[in-house]
């Protein structure tokens, strides 16, 4: 049978990622035994220390030489090692499909990533989750580490068009009682929200101890506010007509958005957010660092 | 203080400063669509930026729409004025458009006269005349109206009906028309000359115009035009014989720089030839042609050439009288034996009608007069005859002074005072022979060159009277002493020659009208002796009626007038002193004209093109003494500018000022107000 070919994952990139880890440095909950330590204390062979026994304790994880000696009942920890979990969160709303100056959409672009973060995530058995959403949760996909998996993944992601208006904080409050562990939360879209909404929405992941990775992907057009003299813009997701000459906007609209992702950048630092600007014109290779 | 536009036929332009405006609301009304990503971003940045935006867009389209109006007022050529100096002048203005043939010439597609009408035309329409003439240049310059008027409309209709005639043009008699006119105007008095200003008809020309007459002269066409022209057709000679050998002349001239080659045609008496000519830059080709006529009768010949840019003057008609008999007179009584002589003479020539008579024919009436003894008498009546054309011989008798001879031969014979050496006889005579001072190449003497013939004046001559040889006169024959014995003075044109005759003719005093010889030199002195004369009597100028005097014994109402081509043309009969004269009621253009009774042609005419219209090379107007030269477009403008203060370069510089403010203002680009960006 032959080998399935995906739209998103391309044979160079595969072998490019080989290179690639995922989450080394991350500390996060597992239940299986494995390369990332786990704050949560479990069986494995790496001790972590002793505590005293409280009521509710496994009476197995007694140490009954330490008991011997200091007649106190101590319980021997260890440092449990578990597999990740990655919660990718794909923005497929209408602003998505734009392209000018890039060779893809801003969809497609994210799309690539998306696959090639899964395949990582899922390639180092860890597990990877997919929420595709643009004002609601479109398809969302539990976390998981086999190739099936990945393949369902994969499929979605070709099958994914760009659809309605964009909300990226109802998807991130609707997405929090389906995501059950915690782990990185992987964030891709055009934040054409207000960041305070953004945030607001963030704020019960990062309580609970999620890693998040803000990925801001725009056409380079987009940061200079395309040549096209007078015309009517329609806004592809609210269908809004606007008649503007782009050359008296210009200036002003650059510096509207240096504002709109300078208040990005300041609110991800106050929260220990990653955030990184990624333009449909450069690799996404590079936004694999942010994720080391 | 008012204003005034020069050109107000284009007042509409005024319409298209409503461009900017459009272009503004139908640019914004249906722009280019263009799908983005997010449009929030720009509501928000258009909000922050409309309260400086709108006003600059405004701004902008203000001073676009400013300056758009400003450059089309400038195209209407406004003017400041004041009202009284209008009202207070009352311009008359007369226009002398030419044309003549010459105007016919192309300067491109358009021929000179089209140009000519179409400037005077927008002159006119121009509105600065109250008052206004036109008058024709040609060869009866003559005007619209018979003084200038208000109906400038009828003016401008009569420019786009009227065609160029095919007349010299009369510039003088053009002039003192339109002056004479003006003369009866007051207020101020425009004389303007349309004209291509042909060198041959004002290269020499002096206009000159009464003190308080604007003299304007505009020309029309740009440089000379190239143009092979058939200047004359002639047959020499003018009347010849039936059977006489005739030779048909034409001339072609080249008017331009460079040598041209055409082949010229020969029409007449029912056979058509043809020549090769080559004709060198500005010069001039005559090229001849042999015929002879086997009837009598006036009879057409038509020479023609390639035609050309110039089409008007590539051929020529003419019309040659083929006589059936010479007439010959003898001014002596009946039973004179020196008449019998030339009786007998005529007897054996076909074409020689010999009579004698005691009075002086009327010029006109015959073609030779013999003076049998001449006493210097009648001088001036010789004279006459002889402009006429009628050959006059003189036999002298004693007592002629060599003051007569003086007079009548313009030549000086010894002592003026004195009377004329008397007569000589001697025997056995004299000898006579062709003079040694003659010409070898005299016609006269062409039968005798072989010796066939003998000598033209054999014989024994036994009286004859003694005189010096004449020194400015043609000598023919002479004495073997050196006397004279026939010579004459030379043809000049149409004038026919006087010979004075020295040798004897009675049988008693000669031997001669006895020889062999004497007919056939006497046939051949009287042909060769004839002027070439020309058909100038049968041909009419262009632009004046056909007239003709059709004599008694036909009835004018009975004859019609045709061109060659059979077009009838309508006639008037005037009632003269000579009888009834028929006139076409339309001037003669170029071409054969017949006057038939029935079927039957009785009389024709010719009507040639002007051999002065043909060289189309243009005067300098400005060394035309007398007027200004001002080209067309000019002189709307200064018909204008005369009127008051031209508003036109105001308003491009304030065109481009709008557009320098405009750039700007579009240069601007004003930052959002901090309590925006905030």
């Amino acid at each position: 049978m032959a080998k399935p070919t995906y739209k998103y994952i391309r044979p160079e990139d595969v072998r490019r990622l080989a290179n690639y880890e995922f989450g080394v440095k991350a500390l996060v909950e597992g239940f299986l035994s494995g390369r990332h330590r786990s704050k949560e204390r479990g069986a494995s062979i790496e001790f972590a220390e002793y505590r005293q026994y409280v009521p509710g304790d496994d009476p197995a994880l007694v140490d009954w030489r330490v008991f011997a000696r200091t007649d106190k009942h101590y319980l021997k920890t260890f440092e449990q090692e578990t597999n990740m979990e990655c919660h990718i969160f794909l923005d497929s709303s209408a602003s998505m499909g734009f392209q000018e100056d890039g060779p893809i959409t801003k969809l497609e672009y994210a799309s690539f990533f998306a696959a090639c973060l899964s395949w990582l995530v899922v390639s180092k058995n860890d597990r990877v989750s997919l929420q595709i959403f643009d004002d609601k949760i479109r398809q969302f996909f539990e976390p998981g580490s086999t190739r099936r998996h990945l393949h369902n993944l994969l499929t979605a992601l070709e099958h994914n068009e760009a659809g309605e208006k964009t909300s990226l904080a109802e998807a991130l409050h609707r997405a929090h009682p389906l995501i059950k562990r915690k782990g990185t939360l992987v964030v891709l879209s055009d934040f054409f929200d207000k960041p305070e909404d953004i945030f607001k929405a963030l704020n019960p992941y990062l309580h609970r101890g999620f890693r998040v990775h803000l990925f801001h992907v725009l056409d380079p057009a987009e940061m200079t506010l395309p040549d096209r003299g007078l015309s009517r813009f329609i806004d592809m997701e609210t269908d809004e007509r606007l008649v503007v000459h782009t050359e008296s906007l210009r200036e002003a609209w650059k510096s509207e958005m240096q504002n709109h992702i300078q208040g990005l950048r300041k609110l991800s630092a106050g929260r220990q957010v990653d955030y990184s600007l990624a333009l449909t014109d450069q690799s996404w290779f590079h936004l694999f660092d942010r994720l080391a | 203080m008012q204003f005034l536009l020069a050109n107000p036929s284009w007042l509409w332009l005024l319409a298209l400063g409503a461009v900017p405006v459009l272009v503004h609301l139908f640019a914004r009304s249906n722009p280019q669509k263009y799908q983005f990503s997010n449009t929030e971003f720009l509501q928000r940045i258009i909000k922050k930026t409309a309260r400086m935006k709108k006003p600059q867009d405004w701004l902008i389209l203000l001073l676009r729409t400013l300056a758009v109006l400003a450059l089309l007022f400038a195209f209407l050529q406004p003017l400041l004025t004041s009202e009284g100096e209008i009202e207070s002048s009352k311009k008359t203005t007369i226009f002398i458009i030419d044309r003549s043939a010459s105007m016919a010439a192309k300067d491109g597609n358009t021929d000179r006269f089209s140009l000519a009408c179409q400037r005077a035309g927008e002159l006119l329409k121009s509105g600065t005349s109250d008052e206004a003439n036109l008058i024709w240049m040609d060869s009866l310059p003559d005007g619209a109206f018979p003084q200038p008027g208000p109906n400038i409309d009828y003016l401008r209709d009569l420019l786009t009906r009227s065609e160029v005639s095919r007349e010299a043009g009369s510039a003088a008699a053009a002039i003192q028309t339109a002056v004479s006119q003006l003369d009866l105007v007051k207020g101020r008095r425009e004389l303007v000359i349309v004209s291509d200003f042909q060198s041959s008809a004002w290269a020499d020309f002096k206009i000159e115009t009464p003190k308080g007459i604007d003299l304007i002269k505009v020309q029309i066409g740009e440089a000379a035009i190239e143009n092979l022209a058939l200047q004359s057709l002639f047959a020499s000679p003018a009347e010849p014989v039936v059977g006489q050998d005739v030779t048909l002349i034409a001339r072609v001239k080249n008017f331009s720089d460079t040598p041209r080659r055409t082949t010229l045609f020969l029409e007449s008496g029912g056979s058509r030839q043809s020549k090769e000519i080559n004709i060198p830059a500005w010069g001039e080709a005559e090229t001849n042609f042999h015929t002879q006529y086997s009837s009598a009768g006036l009879i057409p010949m038509t020479a023609s050439i390639a035609g050309d840019n110039f089409p008007g003057d590539d051929s020529r008609h003419a019309l040659v009288q083929v006589r059936d008999s010479l007439k010959f007179v003898s001014l002596a009584p009946d039973d004179s034996q020196e008449a019998a002589v030339f009786h007998r003479l005529a007897e054996s020539l076909d074409w020689l009608d010999h009579r004698s008579s005691t009075k002086l024919p009327t010029p006109g009436s015959c073609d030779f007069l013999f003076i049998h003894k001449w006493r210097g008498n009648d001088i001036d009546v010789l004279k006459a005859l002889a402009a006429a054309g009628t050959v006059i011989l003189t036999k002298p008798s004693l007592g002629l002074t060599n003051a007569a001879l003086n007079q009548l031969f313009a030549a000086t014979f010894s002592d003026p005072a004195s009377q004329l050496a008397p007569g000589e006889n001697k025997d056995p005579g004299w000898k006579a022979r062709i003079s040694t001072a003659s010409d070898p190449d005299t016609p006269a003497f062409d039968l005798f060159k072989s010796g066939e013939f003998g000598s033209p004046a054999a014989g024994i001559f036994k009286a004859r009277f003694a005189l010096p040889a004449p020194s400015d006169l043609t000598q023919l024959l002479d004495y073997h002493d050196g006397t004279p014995a026939l010579f004459s003075t030379s043809t000049t044109g149409s004038a026919a020659p006087f010979f004075f005759w020295n040798l004897p003719l009675l049988p008693t005093e000669t031997t001669w009208p006895a020889q062999s010889s004497f007919v056939p030199f006497l046939a051949e002195l009287l042909l060769t002796s004839r002027p070439n004369g020309s058909a100038g009597s049968r041909e009419l100028l262009p632009g004046s009626p056909i007239a003709w005097l059709p004599g008694s014994g036909i009835s004018p109402e009975s004859l019609t007038l045709e061109t060659s081509n059979g077009t009838k043309l309508e006639t008037e009969i005037l009632m003269t002193e000579k009888g009834p004269r028929l006139l076409s009621k339309s001037p003669a253009a170029p071409g054969l004209y017949h006057w038939k009774m029935g079927r039957g042609i009785v009389h024709q005419q010719a009507v040639n093109f002007p051999a002065t219209e043909s060289d189309l090379r243009l005067a300098d107007p400005d060394l035309i003494s007398g007027g200004e030269v001002i080209d067309a477009s000019r002189l709307l403008r200064r018909a204008a500018l005369g009127e008051g203060i031209p508003l036109w370069h105001w308003l491009v510089a304030a065109a481009l000022a709008f557009l320098l403010i405009e750039s700007l203002v579009t240069l601007w680009n004003p930052k959002p107000t901090a309590a925006h960006a905030a």
